[in-house]
This record gives C-alpha cells, sequence and structure tokens, in this order.
C-alpha cells in the first residue's frame, strides 16, 4: 500500500481518539515510522497491522475499522487531495462509480507500485446498481462498504449496501447491491 | 458548432466529429485568419462564435510574437504556440501545422497548473481527449504537491525530534550531572547504597554499605542482598512483601533486621527504587538506600512493648490471660519461636503452673495461640536440653544444640520469685542491653501482677465464704443500692418474708412494711440516708399477708465519702418475742409473790408483836410476883422467867429483823443521807454492840473527811449485823476490828470493814451466805437467825453500795461495805 493509505489511517484515528491513542496503535502494529510518505509504497502487512492494532486497542472488530476507513477515505482523504477530480469524474452516484476506473488507471500514472482494485457496474437502473470490485488483496470488502456508505455521503443520498457476491474460488470478485431513494438528490452535496 | 464552419476536408482519416473528439481544443484558419474549423470543447468555451469569425476575435497569439496563424507557418512552424482566449484566463498550448489547402491547424490543449484550474476554466475531466496527458501531469503535480507535504511534515517532524533531541541532551546533561552528584553523595554518604541488576543481583554498593554489613564489593558482587543479609530474625512477612514489590517491578520502602558479616544485626529502613530504561516499560536495575535504624527502632520497640505489656496486664481479667500476652509481645520483641512460663514452686497455689507459647511466624505445626500443657512432663526450668526437643518438634526441622538460646527472666514480687520466663528460639539473636533489662523491668510487673491475681483469688474466695457465711447465717441480711432498692439479700432474709431472693432483687423495702408504719419506715431511711445508723422494730408483712414482727439494725454505706445504699440486719422478733411475753409473765407472778410475801411478814410481824408485847408484859408482872415467892422457889421461877425473856427478846428481835427486810423489799424504806460525824457513829456502833464492845477496836484510814453525808440509819442496820456476827462467831479474847478508809484516793466512797478471828466459813457454805435464813454449817449451838447478812446486803444496796465477805475457814472473816458517800451538809 501506499503511504497514502496508512497516513489516511493515521488521520482517522487522530481524529477521532487523538495523538496518544495513535501512538499506541503505532505502537502495538509495531511501525517505526513516525511519518508516512503518500508516494512512498509500503508492505501491505503495515496496512493490515494497524487496522489490527487499532481493533485491539478501541475494542471494535477489524471490519467496524476498515468501513470507517473506507467512509473516510472519500470522505476526508480522497476530497482533501483528489476532490476536483473526484467532482469531473461524475455527477451523480452511477457516473462516478463508472469512472473509478478511469481514476485508478490514472493513480497508477503516479504510483507506479498501485495495485488498484477492478470495478465494474451492472444492473444500473434509476435507483440502483450493482457494483463489482475484483482485488488481490483479502478482507476488504469491509472497506468497499465503507467507500459505498462515503460515496452515498458524497451526493447526499441515504445509500442502502448489500453484498450479493462473495470472492471465492472461481468467483473472483465481491459484488454489492447499492439501491437508493430516487434520483433526486444525486447530485454530490460536497 | 455551426455547420457552416465544419471543416470540409478529411485530413488524416478520421471524420470531423472523431477528430473533434480527439483534439477537443483543436482549431483551423484559413488563410484570411478565419476560423474554420473548431474542437467540441473549445467551441463551447468560445461563446459567441459565429459563422467563420475572426480568429482575432475571439483568440491572441501570445507566442511566439506573430500577428496570426498563416503568418507564422514560414518561420514559426516548430515553435510551441500559446493562444490566450479573449475575454477569459484559458491559455491553450499547442502547435500548428500547415495542411494542404492553405490552412493552418493548431492542436493543443488548456495549459491547466492544478485541478482547481478545470474548475476555475469551467472544463470537466470528460471534455478533455483520453490521450490528453493534461490530467495526469495534473496528478503528478498533485503528487508532488502531496510528497511536497509529506516534506514539510517530515521537515516539522525533525524540527520536533531535533527540540526533543536537544531537550534531551540538555537534560541527559543534566542527569548527568546530577548522577555525577549522586555517584559522590552515594559514595560518601553514611547511608548504604546499593545498585542491583533487575535480577536482584549486586552490582555495584558504596563504602558505606560496606561500613554497614562488613562485606566487600568483591563479596557481594553478583550475589542478592537477601542471600546475604537476611537471618533468623528477619521478619518473612517483610521479606515475603519485599520479593513481591521486585516481581512488580516496583519501588518499595521497608523496614527489617539485616545481618552483618561478623553476625551482628541491626535494624535498617530501607527505600528500594526500579531503574528503567528509555521506553520506562523495562527495569534495568534497581538502587537500593539503607539507613541503619537499630537504635530507633529498638527504642520504638521497646517503647510500644512496655506499653502493651502494661495494657495486656492492666486489661487481663486471669493470670493465663495476662501471661499468654506477655510471653507473645516478649516472644515477638526477641524474636523467640517458642515461650514458656511458670510459676514458682514455693508461690502460691493458682491452678496454672505451666504455660507455653509458640510464635506462628517462626514455628509452624504449633498452634499460635497459647495454651497449657504439661508436653509429656513438666519441663524442668533448670535444663535447657528440653528446647531442642520442643522447637524440633514444631518446626519439623532439626534443631543443633549448639544453636539454640534462650532468654530466661525471673519474675518477681517485692524481692520474691513468683513465676519464670524463658522464650527460646534457633540462632535467637542476642538481645540489646537496653532490652535485657527493660524486660528485667517488666518482669516486675508481671511480678506484680502475679501477685494481684493471687490476691484476687483470695478475695474471691473471701467473697464466696463470706456469701455462704451471709446465707447461711440466722438473721435477715440486706444491701440496697443507691435508689435503695435490694441489691443483695441472704437466705434468711428471704424465708422472714416468705419471697424468692430473685423476686426481692430490686425490690424497695417499703413495699414490705405494713402501711400503718411506713411514716416510722420513712423516718428511718431519713436518717439512714444522713449517714445515721439505726436500730428499730418494725413488721415486715409475707405475701399471705402475715405481719412478722422484726428488728432491723441499718448501717449507711459509704464509696468515696458517699452513701451509696444500706447494709441492714433484719432480726425475727417472733420467738424472742414469745419468750419475753413468757418471761414478763412470770415475774409479774414472782413480784406478786414477793407482795404477798412482804405483806405476810409484815402482817405477820404485827401480828405476833402484839402477843409478844402481852408476853412481856406479863413477862414483868410475873416478876413482881415471883419477888414474893419463897427464895427456893423464887429462883426456879426466875431461871424460867429468864428463858422467857430471852425467847421473846429474839422472838422480837426477829421480828424486826422480818420487818426490816419486809420494808427494804416492798420499797418503803429510802435512803435519806444526813451529815454523819464518821467516828462518832463508830463509836456509837461499837457501844450497840452490847456486850463484847470490849473487844472491839476501832481504825480510822487517813484523809476521811470528819463529816459525810450519810443515811446513819440504813448503816447502821448493816454494820450492827456484821459487828454483832463478828463477835458472836469469835470467841474473846479474840479482837474484833472495825475500820472505815476512803475506798480509793478519788475518794468517792467509803468502805467499812468489820474483821474479826472467828471460825471463819466453809468455802462451801459462802455462796449461800446472802440467802434469807441461811446459816453455816459450822455454826454449831451459837444461835442466829440467818437474815442478819441478807439485810446488811439489802442495805448496802440501798444505800448505792455493795457487801462482799472473805471468809477461811479457822482463821476468821472479814465483811468490806462499800458505799458511796458526799461532803458538805
Amino acid at each position: 500500500m501506499y503511504g497514502l493509505v496508512n497516513r489516511s489511517i493515521e488521520e482517522l484515528i487522530v481524529a477521532r481518539y487523538g495523538d496518544a491513542a495513535w501512538a499506541r496503535v503505532r505502537l502495538g502494529a509495531g511501525v517505526d515510522e513516525e511519518v508516512f510518505l503518500s508516494n512512498e509504497s509500503y508492505p501491505d502487512a503495515v496496512t493490515y497491522n494497524l487496522v489490527a492494532a487499532a481493533s485491539r486497542e478501541f475494542g471494535v472488530s477489524v471490519a467496524e475499522i476498515l468501513e470507517a476507513f473506507g467512509e473516510h477515505w472519500v470522505l476526508k482523504t480522497a476530497q482533501e487531495h483528489y476532490g476536483l477530480l473526484l467532482d469531473s469524474c461524475g455527477n451523480d452516484l452511477p457516473d462516478l462509480l463508472a469512472n473509478l476506473n478511469n481514476l485508478h488507471s490514472r493513480a497508477v500514472l503516479q504510483f507506479p507500485n498501485l495495485q488498484p482494485p477492478k470495478f465494474s457496474v451492472s444492473s444500473v437502473t434509476a435507483t440502483s446498481v450493482v457494483l463489482h470490485h475484483e482485488t488481490h488483496r483479502e478482507g476488504l470488502s469491509p472497506f468497499v462498504f465503507g467507500l459505498i456508505r462515503g460515496l452515498g455521503k458524497r451526493f447526499n443520498l441515504a445509500v442502502k449496501v448489500t453484498q450479493v457476491g462473495f470472492r471465492s474460488p472461481g468467483h473472483a470478485h465481491d459484488s454489492f447491491h447499492i439501491e437508493w431513494p430516487d434520483r433526486a438528490g444525486t447530485r454530490r452535496s460536497v | 458548432m455551426s455547420s457552416s464552419v465544419a471543416p470540409a476536408v478529411n485530413l488524416v482519416g478520421p471524420s470531423p466529429a472523431q477528430f473533434a473528439r480527439l483534439f477537443p481544443f483543436h482549431l483551423v484558419v484559413d488563410g484570411q485568419n478565419r476560423v474554420v474549423q473548431v474542437g467540441s470543447t473549445l467551441l463551447r468555451l468560445c461563446r459567441g462564435f459565429g459563422d467563420q469569425p475572426d480568429f482575432n476575435e475571439f483568440l491572441a497569439i501570445q507566442r511566439p510574437l506573430v500577428e496570426s496563424l498563416p503568418g507564422a507557418i514560414q518561420s514559426h512552424l516548430g515553435e510551441l504556440f500559446l493562444l490566450q482566449l479573449r475575454g477569459h484566463n484559458l491559455r491553450l498550448r499547442g502547435q500548428i501545422l500547415p495542411l494542404d489547402n492553405g490552412q493552418v491547424l493548431f492542436v493543443g490543449s488548456p495549459w491547466i497548473m492544478e485541478l482547481a484550474d478545470l474548475q476555475l476554466y469551467g472544463i470537466s475531466v470528460d471534455e478533455f481527449a483520453l490521450h490528453d496527458a493534461s490530467l495526469d501531469l495534473i496528478l503528478a503535480v498533485q503528487a508532488q504537491r502531496m510528497a511536497a507535504g509529506d516534506r514539510q511534515r517530515l521537515v516539522e517532524r525533525l524540527k520536533i525530534q531535533r527540540s526533543e533531541l536537544q531537550l534531551a541532551c540538555a537534560q541527559l546533561k543534566l542527569r548527568e550531572a546530577e548522577a555525577s552528584k549522586l555517584a559522590n553523595v552515594a559514595a560518601r554518604t553514611n547511608n548504604a547504597v546499593v545498585i542491583t541488576d533487575s535480577e536482584g543481583k549486586i552490582e555495584w554498593v558504596n563504602d558505606g554499605f560496606v561500613r554497614l554489613t562488613g562485606f566487600s564489593l568483591t563479596e557481594l558482587v553478583g550475589k542478592t542482598a537477601g542471600m546475604l543479609l537476611q537471618g533468623a530474625a528477619t521478619d518473612p512477612k517483610t521479606v515475603e512483601f519485599m520479593r513481591g514489590k521486585i516481581a512488580a517491578q516496583e519501588g518499595f520502602k521497608a523496614e527489617l533486621i539485616n545481618y552483618a558479616k561478623d553476625g551482628r544485626h541491626y535494624w535498617v529502613a530501607l527505600d528500594v527504587q526500579p531503574v528503567r530504561d528509555e521506553t520506562g516499560s523495562r527495569v534495568t536495575h534497581y538502587i537500593a538506600i539503607q539507613q541503619e535504624i537499630t537504635e530507633r527502632v529498638e527504642s520504638e520497640q521497646r517503647r510500644q512493648l512496655q506499653q502493651a505489656v502494661s495494657t495486656a496486664l492492666g486489661e487481663a481479667e486471669t493470670l493465663a490471660q495476662g501471661i499468654s500476652s506477655v510471653l507473645s509481645l516478649f516472644g515477638g520483641a526477641v524474636a523467640a519461636r517458642l515461650g514458656g512460663f511458670g510459676l514458682a514452686e514455693s508461690f502460691g497455689d493458682l491452678a496454672v503452673e505451666y504455660l507455653f507459647w509458640s510464635s506462628g511466624d517462626r514455628c509452624e505445626g504449633l498452634p499460635t495461640e497459647s495454651y497449657f500443657a504439661d508436653l509429656e512432663g513438666r519441663l524442668n526450668w533448670s535444663e535447657g536440653e528440653e528446647w531442642p526437643r520442643i522447637i524440633e518438634a514444631a518446626t519439623a526441622e532439626p534443631v543443633p544444640s549448639h544453636g539454640l538460646s534462650a532468654v530466661a527472666i525471673a519474675c518477681r514480687a517485692d524481692r520474691r520469685l513468683v513465676g519464670k520466663i524463658i522464650l527460646a528460639g534457633v540462632a535467637l539473636p542476642k538481645p540489646s542491653g537496653e532490652m535485657l533489662r527493660l524486660l528485667d523491668l517488666l518482669s516486675n510487673q508481671i511480678g506484680q501482677f502475679i501477685v494481684r491475681q493471687q490476691a484476687r483469688l483470695e478475695l474471691q474466695r473471701s467473697r464466696d465464704f463470706a456469701l455462704k457465711v451471709m446465707h447461711l447465717m440466722g438473721q435477715g441480711l440486706t444491701v440496697t443500692d443507691e435508689k435503695g432498692t435490694f441489691s443483695f439479700v441472704n437466705e434468711a432474709f428471704a424465708a422472714v418474708v416468705a419471697r424468692s431472693r430473685q423476686s426481692l432483687i430490686g425490690m424497695n423495702p417499703a413495699e414490705l412494711v405494713p402501711e400503718d408504719q411506713q411514716e416510722v419506715f420513712r423516718q428511718v431511711l431519713a436518717e439512714q440516708s444522713r449517714g445515721i445508723t439505726s436500730a428499730y422494730q418494725t413488721q415486715l408483712v409475707q405475701p399471705g399477708g402475715v405481719k412478722i414482727p422484726v428488728m432491723i439494725t441499718g448501717v449507711p454505706r459509704h464509696e468515696n465519702g458517699r452513701i451509696i445504699g444500706t447494709i441492714a440486719v433484719i432480726t425475727d422478733l417472733t420467738e424472742p418475742k414469745r419468750v419475753e411475753s413468757q418471761m414478763a409473765e412470770a415475774l409479774t407472778r414472782e413480784r406478786e409473790l414477793n407482795a404477798l410475801k412482804s405483806s405476810f411478814i409484815t402482817m405477820a410481824s404485827h401480828e405476833f408483836r402484839t402477843p409478844l408485847t402481852s408476853i412481856v408484859y406479863a413477862h414483868d408482872l410475873l416478876g413482881n410476883c415471883v419477888q414474893a415467892l419463897p427464895e427456893a422457889t423464887a429462883g426456879r421461877a426466875f431461871r424460867y422467867l429468864g428463858i422467857i425473856f430471852d425467847s421473846t427478846r429474839r422472838m422480837s428481835e426477829l421480828m424486826d429483823d422480818l420487818l426490816l427486810l419486809g420494808r427494804i423489799e416492798s420499797g418503803k424504806f429510802n435512803c435519806v443521807p444526813i451529815p454523819v460525824d464518821l467516828l462518832g457513829f463508830l463509836e456509837e456502833l461499837k457501844r450497840q454492840a452490847g456486850e463484847g464492845q470490849s473487844r472491839v477496836s476501832i481504825e480510822i484510814g487517813s484523809g476521811l473527811p470528819t463529816l459525810a453525808l450519810l443515811d446513819p440509819n440504813i448503816l447502821r442496820h448493816a454494820l450492827l449485823n456484821l459487828l454483832i456476827n463478828a463477835l458472836k462467831y469469835s470467841s474473846a479474847p479474840a479482837k474484833v476490828t472495825l475500820s472505815l478508809c476512803l475506798e480509793n484516793e478519788a475518794g468517792s466512797s467509803l468502805r467499812f470493814q468489820i474483821r474479826d478471828q472467828g471460825c471463819g466459813i466453809p468455802a462451801a457454805d459462802q455462796e449461800k451466805l446472802f440467802q434469807p435464813f441461811f446459816r453455816a454449817s459450822n455454826v454449831g449451838k451459837i444461835r442466829g437467825t440467818g437474815i442478819g447478812l441478807t439485810i446488811a446486803r439489802d442495805c448496802a444496796r440501798l444505800h448505792g453500795g455493795e457487801l462482799t465477805v472473805i471468809s477461811q475457814l479457822g482463821v476468821g472473816t472479814t465483811a468490806s461495805l462499800k458505799v458511796p458517800y458526799w461532803v458538805g451538809s
């Protein structure tokens, strides 16, 4: 993972629990780095250890941590650094979901070691869509839940997310059914 | 876009629409510098584009410096062109390409510095061609900005770390300076300082430690302090506490006994603090500072021991309680394992003879409380062989005989040995001199305590005995308290009032007194409340209404000068009253008989005197007639007349005596003192003695008054009877002495004494001398009535005096009459 991800986790924990808590999480994860370089690639284990340490420190499940992180990633990190790009990537949730691959393709240019997930959409209706998420990494479906909820908030939508497909041998991706009340208000609110 | 300006030439193959999609910011101008073709996005941005508008109307060439695109074809074909949209901040960067038909193609894209420019220029991402690198360049810039941000944060962090490092260096220098000072202090302080590793093994000690323990640094390094310094007297609980703290890696303070190399033990105050690594999570060393506090601790221990022993002895109710407390306290003071106490053989009869104690801390296996036991035979206090066996049995440890030590303490009271205390243990540290002196001092307190306990037992026995006596005594006994209610009654009292003792406790005595005697009872109680002892008769009422006459004698009870109740003895007068009544009846009958007797004697005397007077008168007449008779006849007649005369005289005298006795007994003869010439009185008595008066000699004592107030009539009756008796029972020429003297120097009484040298009175008869009509067995034919001494005694009593007779058979008799007298007229 690139340092930007770990930084985002740091920001999330500091915002919610303070600097001392972050120091304990970092200590618990066995992470020596005091500053994560956004453009630097770090082993995935660093990110996983941070999430696990946060889970132990705060007594919440890893899934809850990942889901919170996904929401934070969309609403804070991506917005801070690529907000305008996001703004330009679509005026509603389906458009944005459809542009996710383009976004990641551009990101690969900046981050050569980036191994981004693949997104695709299907079953698009006026109030729902099915998002397919494929990655080589394990256990990130809660993160996708958080991402979708964050995007819903970005467009001021009370989205309902249900995982309808699960990654398994012979089935390379997770699938999420996303629905929202109607098209009205799908314009982003931020 | 207007269709009129749509390109008519298919330049590179794609259709104009495809070309416009591939190059949304391109434009084509003709030779007149009119825009004939334009990309889709540029067309949207250049609002108001008319039909083939003039290039310059909407755009300006900033670089290179040329007037128009067609004009620049020849000389600036290979240069980068910058076009500025008029009325717009957007600049296009690109290149020109001359077309075959004389037109010029400009292909470019917006010059954007950051993503915000997209919003500024109103261009969306999808308005760029996908191959356009502008967005990616922007993202690259954004990435660089993030990197710059990261660098900035790194710089900030480095600054912070630098500050922290500088601070740490400063603190380190301070600590080094402090450590240097502390090291100097540690090396020079009198306190013992020891530094150990995390496992407690000694790494360094200062000179103070060496001085205190006697161990050198070489001997100490690598060993634990406890291994070298702790011993038998070290409190195991304290050791356990310290180990727990070390295990928890916590600092602590403790006071305990340590041993020096030479075996000397001493008290230290220990302050141990862990030294942690930089993270604070791991203990690397311990620093311990020891200060010897032997004098303070022992002084405090002695003070506490003294206080505790005094308290224990003061609160103990029995000997066993007191001694067991003392053994525990003494044992703790000298760190003994076992203790024992025994009464001196020569002292007392208290039930407890031996008392053992063992310390639970140091003597597992024996009960911690004191207990009585003989331990297979009584311990011989003078020999120590028993102690190893006892300790060995108690601790299940072999005890070397040479390791055993004991402290023996004699308990004395008034220099008399009353008990012994022995405290023993393995390697018992020798108590200090002060401690031994204190134990000796306290042992005297214990001796006094033992004596007090003995006295208490004796007092208890006395109380039990007194209580038994009180219950067994025939008279009732009650004790009342300050409220005036019974606090004690004995069995006899309960029997008198026919109630149980229990029901009487708490009862007011007034409830037992009849209604008509309540007033008297209240007065008595009032007197008693003023401290007056009272004795009075009253009645007590039994539950059935029977009234029992009683005599109550009450005395107040005092305590600290205050009356706190009464003690009363109640005598049941039922039987004495009955006896008294019988006696009164007998006395009345006797008085009546005496009165009858006196009346009879008086009457008989009077009745006898009249015929006697007639006989005397007839005797006198016969005497005149006899003178006329012939001499021979007359002689015989005179002899008979003499017999008649003597008989009538004796009878007359007897009548006189009987009358006198009757008068005395009837109380009609009173003592009337008058001035009496004592010598003349005696001489008159001598004369009245008749024929024998010549044998009477008078003796007068010294200091006698000439006149004394006496009743001469009474005294004459008494003394004349005695004088005539003396003459009668002694033969001539034996002398009879009539003497008078003062009874004593004070001179309030006179003593008349008649002493003869006659036949005396047999001893067996002397006790009956004063009975009327009694005559001694040796009087023979000497005539007498036997009432003379009775009259003399009664007359003596009538005069307020007394008569005593001392006689020895064949030697003589002395009668002494002592009477009071008065001087004056």
